[in-house]
C-alpha cells in the first residue's frame, strides 16, 4: 500500500517534470526540471530495490549530467531567447508522432498484460551491488573495459571540441 | 462433185492472201489470181446449179470436222449444202466473176488497185462461207466478215469524206441489226442447245421447240436480216453506200451482201415456220419496205441512188415472198433480181464512166453514143418492171400470187402499187439518161462506149436477165432445187389474172414516165412545185436518217452523262472520297497517338518526377525531421507487428 | 508491485522525450529530451529485472551500461553544442542546415 503511494508520487513527479522539460520556454528552468526528473527516476529505482543503480543514477545523472546541462545552458543561452518561439514548425507532427508511439507502446503493454506478472517471492530488499560487481568484472568484463575506453574517448573529444575559437573564426548565423 | 464445195470458199480466201501479200509482183497486180479462183468456183457452182435444177443432185450434203468444244457442246467447222446454198453459190460466183472482169476496166489506173482486188476476193470468200456454213455460229462469223468487207469497199476512196462516212454508216447500221442477230442466236442456243443447222432442222421438224421463245429468237435473227438486207428502218446505209465504186455496188448491193438476210430467212425457214406471228411480221416489214423505198426512188437525181432504192424495194418483195410463199418464191426472185440488178448497176457504172457524172439531169441522148450499154440497160429496166416474158415478170408474179392467195389483201395492194412505182421510176431514169436531147453538151461530146472489159459483163448478164426466169419457172425446175413452198389457198386466184393485173400496172408506169420525161406531155415541173412538200419529204428519205442521228446523239449524250457520273461519283466521290476518308482517319489516329498515347507515356515520367520532387522535399537537412520519420516508421511497424 | 505500471511510466516518459526531441528549437532542450528517453528505457530494464527475473541481475548491468553511455554521449553532445555556439552564435536547430539537400 505504501509502496504504491510512493510509486504514484514518484512516477507522477517524473512525468510532470518531463513535461516541464519539453514544454517550458526558459531553458534554465528546463535543465532544473530535468534534474528533478532524473532524481525521481532514481527514487523509482530505489523503490524497486535496485540500490546500486539508485546511487549511480543520483551520482551520475543528477549531480553530473544535469549540472552539466545547466552549465551549458548558462553558457550558451541568451536573454533574447526567452521571447522566441520554443517549438518549431513540426510541433504538431511531433505531437502526433509521440502520440502514435505512446499508443503503440501502451497497446503492447495491454496485449501482454497477462505475461507481465510479478514473481510471488520477489524479495525487493536483497542487496544487488555484489551481483552487479560480480557481473561486470567476470561475465561482462569486456563490456566494462570498452565502457572505460568510451569514456576516455568522450573525454578527449569534449576537451578538443571546447578548445575554443578565436573571434576571427566565428561565423554569424 | 459436192465434195469439192469447201474449195469454192477456200479458193477466193487463198487468193485474198496471195493478192494482199504478193500482188505487187504479179501481173495485173494480182487481179489474175482473183479472176482465176472465182472462175473455178463459178464453174463448179454452175455445174451444181444446173444439175440441181435438172434433178441430178442429192441434197442436202453435209461435211463437218470437229473444231473446238466448250462444256459438253462440240463446235464444228463444215459445209452444209442445201437448195438455197446452190442457188446462192451460182449467183455469187457469177456476179463476182463479172465484177472482177468489169473492174479491170473501171478501176484501171487506181492507185489502190491491188487492195481493191484483195478485198473483192475476201468479200467473195466470206459471202461463200456464209452460204456454205453448217452452223449458225460460222454463218454469223462470215456475216460479220461480209460487213467488214463492205466497210472496206464502200469507203474505198476514203479521201472523200462522204465515202468514209458512208462506210462507217453501213458498218454501224448493220451492226445494230447484228446485235439482234447475236441475241437471237444465243437465245436459240439456249433453247435448242445447238448451233448446227441440220440439227436445228431435225429439232424443228420434231416439233419439240417452244413456240413463243422460238418466235422471239426468229424475230431477233430477222433483226440482223433487216440490217443486212436494208429493210425499214435499217435501210439508211444503202443509199449512202453508193459512194463506193460502181462494181462494188453491183456486187454488194445488187446480188450478194444484201441478199444475205434473205438467204438467212430461207436457211432457217423451218424455225420461222413454227410461230406464224413471225411470218406475218416479216411480210409486213417487207411490204412497208417495198412501198417506202419505191416512193423514195421517185425523186433522186443520182442514177445510183435510184438503183439503190430500187434494190431496197425489191428486197422488201423478197421478204414478202419468203413470208407468204416460202423459200422457193423468195429465192426465185432473189436469183432473177441479182441478174438484172447487177446488170443495171454495171450499166450505170458504164454511163458514169463515160460522162463523169452521176446526175441524170446532166445526161441525155446517150443511146446514140453507147448502144450496148443502152440496150442492156433497157433490158434491165423492163425485167425489173416485170414485163412478160423477161425474168422479173415470173418471180414478181409468184410473189403477188402468193400474197393474194394467202389472203393478205393489204400486202397485195401495197405490192401492186409498188410494182407500178418501180416501173415508173426506172423508166424515168432510162428516159432521162438515154433519150431526148443531151443536157450537158460538154459531157456528151466526150462520151463514148466503154471498153470491152466493161461491156462484156453487161452482155453476159443480159442473157439470164431475159431467159432465166422463164427457164426456172417452166416445169418444176426451180422447185427441184428448193422444194419448200407454203400452201395457203385462202383465195383461189388464177395466176393469169395476177399476171394481167401486174402487167397493166407496169405498162401504166412506163407510159406515164414516158409522157412526163420523154414526150413532155405532162409537165413535171408544175407537179414538183404543187407537191413540193411531199417531194422534199421523199428527197429527205422520209426522215429516217434524222431519227437515227437523233438516237445516236441521245446515246452519245447518255454515254457522256455516264462518263461524268463515273468520273464524279465513282472516281472522285467514292474512290477519292474513300481515300480522303482514309487520310482523315489516319490524321485522327495520329492525333490520338500524339496526344493521348504519348501523354499517357509521359504521365508516368511526370508522376515519378513529381514523386521524386515530393520526396526531395523531405530531405530537408533537419535532423529532427529525420527523427520524426524514424519514430513514425517504427511506431507503424510495431503497430503492424502487434495488432496483425 | 505490478510491472505494468512501471512499464507504463516508462512508455509515457519515452513519448514525452520523443515529442521534445522533435518539437523543440533549442538544441540543448533536444539533448535533454534524449536523456529522458534514455531514462525511460532504464526504468523499463530495471523494473522487469527486479520484478520478473529476480535471479539474474542482467537488467541492472545493462541499465548501468546505458547510464554510462548516456553520460558519455551527453558530454560529447554538449561539447558540440558549445563549439557550434561559439562558431555560429546560435543554439536553434533550424539554423544548423549546412547538410540541406
Amino acid at each position: 500500500m505504501l509502496t504504491q503511494a510512493i510509486f504514484a508520487a514518484l512516477g507522477g513527479l517524473a512525468v510532470i517534470c518531463a513535461l516541464g522539460v519539453v514544454l517550458v520556454r526558459n531553458t534554465v528552468h528546463g535543465a532544473l526540471l530535468l534534474g528533478l526528473c532524473l532524481a525521481a527516476v532514481g527514487g523509482l529505482f530505489a523503490l524497486l530495490g535496485a540500490d546500486f543503480l539508485f546511487a549511480a543514477q543520483i551520482l551520475i545523472y543528477v549531480s553530473a549530467i544535469a549540472i552539466l546541462f545547466l552549465f551549458v545552458v548558462l553558457l550558451a543561452g541568451r536573454r533574447a531567447e526567452l521571447s522566441e518561439e520554443p517549438f518549431n514548425k513540426s510541433a504538431l507532427a511531433a505531437a502526433v508522432a509521440s502520440g502514435l508511439i505512446l499508443i503503440v507502446l501502451l497497446g503492447t503493454i495491454a496485449q501482454s498484460k497477462d505475461a507481465l506478472k510479478a514473481l510471488a517471492d520477489s524479495n525487493l530488499f536483497k542487496p544487488t551491488t555484489g551481483d552487479i560487481g560480480q557481473a561486470i568484472l567476470t561475465t561482462h568484463a569486456l563490456g566494462m573495459e570498452i565502457l572505460g575506453v568510451v569514456l576516455l574517448v568522450s573525454l578527449m573529444g569534449a576537451t578538443l571540441l571546447t578548445k575554443g575559437l578565436s573571434d576571427k573564426e566565428k561565423i554569424k548565423p | 462433185m459436192l465434195e469439192l464445195t469447201p474449195w469454192i470458199f477456200l479458193l477466193p480466201f487463198l487468193s485474198f492472201s496471195i493478192i494482199l501479200f504478193f500482188g505487187r509482183w504479179l501481173p495485173l497486180k494480182g487481179a489474175i489470181v482473183g479472176i482465176v479462183s472465182i472462175s473455178l468456183g463459178f464453174i463448179l457452182s454452175a455445174a451444181l446449179f444446173f444439175s440441181g435444177v435438172t434433178g441430178h443432185l442429192t441434197l442436202p450434203y453435209l461435211w463437218q470436222v470437229p473444231w473446238f468444244s466448250f462444256g459438253s457442246y462440240q463446235m464444228t467447222l463444215g459445209v452444209y449444202v442445201a437448195g438455197e446454198t446452190v442457188c446462192m453459190l451460182f449467183v455469187i460466183t457469177l456476179v463476182s466473176l463479172l465484177v472482177h472482169i468489169y473492174s479491170l476496166g473501171y478501176m484501171h489506173g487506181d492507185p489502190r488497185f491491188k487492195r481493191y482486188y484483195a478485198f473483192l476476193s475476201l468479200f467473195t470468200a466470206s459471202m461463200l462461207g456464209l452460204v456454205l456454213a453448217d452452223s449458225l455460229f460460222t454463218l454469223f462469223a462470215c456475216w460479220e466478215l461480209v460487213g467488214l468487207c463492205s466497210y472496206f469497199l464502200i469507203g474505198f476512196w476514203f479521201e472523200k469524206s462522204a465515202a468514209a462516212y458512208a462506210g462507217r454508216k453501213a458498218f454501224i447500221t448493220t451492226k445494230l441489226g447484228d446485235l439482234g442477230f447475236l441475241v437471237g442466236l444465243l437465245l436459240l442456243f439456249s433453247i435448242t442447245g445447238t448451233f448446227s443447222i441440220p440439227q436445228l432442222q431435225e429439232l424443228a421438224h420434231g416439233g419439240v421447240l417452244p413456240v413463243g421463245l422460238t418466235g422471239i429468237a426468229c424475230l431477233l435473227l430477222f433483226c440482223g436480216a433487216m440490217g443486212k438486207s436494208a429493210q425499214v428502218p435499217l435501210f439508211v446505209w444503202l443509199p449512202d453506200a453508193m459512194e463506193g465504186p460502181t462494181p462494188v455496188s453491183a456486187l454488194i448491193h445488187a446480188a450478194t451482201m444484201v441478199t444475205a438476210g434473205v438467204f438467212l430467212v430461207a436457211r432457217v425457214f423451218f424455225l420461222f415456220e413454227i410461230n406464224p406471228m413471225v411470218l406475218h411480221v416479216v411480210a409486213a416489214v417487207g411490204a412497208i419496205t417495198a412501198l417506202c423505198a419505191a416512193l423514195m426512188g421517185l425523186v433522186p437525181e443520182d442514177i445510183k441512188r435510184v438503183l439503190a432504192f430500187s434494190t431496197v424495194s425489191q428486197l422488201g418483195y423478197m421478204m414478202v415472198g419468203m413470208a407468204l410463199g416460202g423459200p422457193q418464191v423468195g429465192m426465185f426472185h432473189l436469183t432473177t433480181h441479182a441478174m438484172f440488178k447487177a446488170m443495171l448497176f454495171l450499166g450505170a457504172g458504164s454511163v458514169i464512166h463515160a460522162v463523169h457524172t452521176n446526175d441524170i439531169w446532166k445526161m441525155g441522148g446517150l443511146r446514140k453514143k453507147m448502144p450496148v450499154t443502152f440496150v442492156t440497160f433497157v433490158i434491165g429496166v423492163l425485167a425489173l418492171a416485170g414485163i412478160f416474158p423477161l425474168s422479173g415478170f415470173f418471180s414478181k408474179d409468184q410473189i403477188l400470187h402468193a400474197a393474194i392467195a394467202s389472203g393478205n389483201i393489204p400486202v397485195f395492194v401495197l405490192l401492186t402499187i409498188t410494182a407500178g412505182l418501180t416501173a415508173f421510176y426506172m423508166s424515168r431514169v432510162a428516159v432521162l439518161a438515154f433519150f431526148g436531147e443531151p443536157r450537158d453538151h460538154h459531157a456528151y461530146e466526150h462520151a463514148h462506149e466503154s471498153p470491152i472489159a466493161m461491156t462484156l459483163p453487161l452482155v453476159v448478164l443480159a442473157v439470164p436477165s431475159i431467159f432465166l426466169g422463164a427457164y426456172l419457172f417452166h416445169g418444176e425446175t426451180f422447185a427441184r432445187l428448193i422444194p419448200m413452198q407454203l400452201e395457203h389457198e385462202v383465195y383461189h386466184v388464177s395466176t393469169t389474172l395476177v399476171a394481167v393485173v401486174s402487167g397493166v400496172v407496169a405498162l401504166a408506169g412506163i407510159v406515164i414516165a414516158w409522157l412526163m420525161y420523154g414526150a413532155r406531155l405532162i409537165d413535171y415541173e408544175s407537179l414538183y412545185s404543187k407537191f413540193n412538200l411531199l417531194w422534199r419529204f421523199l428527197y429527205a428519205r422520209m426522215g429516217f436518217d434524222g431519227v437515227w442521228l437523233f438516237l445516236v446523239e441521245a446515246a452519245d449524250r447518255l454515254a457522256g452523262f455516264l462518263a461524268a457520273l463515273d468520273y464524279h461519283v465513282l472516281d472522285q466521290g467514292i474512290v477519292d472520297g474513300s481515300g480522303s476518308l482514309t487520310v482523315l482517319f489516319s490524321k485522327i489516329g495520329r492525333w490520338f497517338d500524339d496526344t493521348i498515347v504519348d501523354n499517357l507515356v509521359d504521365c508516368w515520367g511526370w508522376l515519378f518526377a513529381g514523386g521524386g520532387n515530393l520526396v526531395r522535399a523531405s530531405v530537408s537537412g533537419f535532423v529532427q525531421n529525420y527523427l520524426l520519420y524514424i519514430i513514425v516508421g517504427v511506431s507503424l511497424i510495431l503497430a503492424f507487428r502487434i495488432y496483425f | 508491485m505490478n510491472p505494468t505500471a512501471y512499464i507504463g511510466v516508462s512508455a509515457v516518459l519515452f513519448a514525452i522525450g520523443v515529442f521534445g526531441a522533435i518539437a523543440r528549437r533549442n538544441v540543448i532542450t533536444v539533448l535533454m529530451s534524449i536523456e529522458l528517453m534514455f531514462n525511460a528505457a532504464n526504468i523499463n530494464l530495471v523494473a522487469v529485472n527486479r520484478l520478473m527475473y529476480t535471479a539474474s541481475s542482467m537488467g541492472q548491468v545493462i541499465a548501468l551500461f546505458s547510464i554510462t553511455i548516456a553520460a558519455a554521449e551527453a558530454v560529447v553532445g554538449l561539447a558540440l553544442v558549445l563549439a557550434i555556439y561559439k562558431k555560429f552564435d546560435t543554439v536553434f536547430v533550424e539554423n544548423f542546415n549546412l547538410l540541406k539537400g
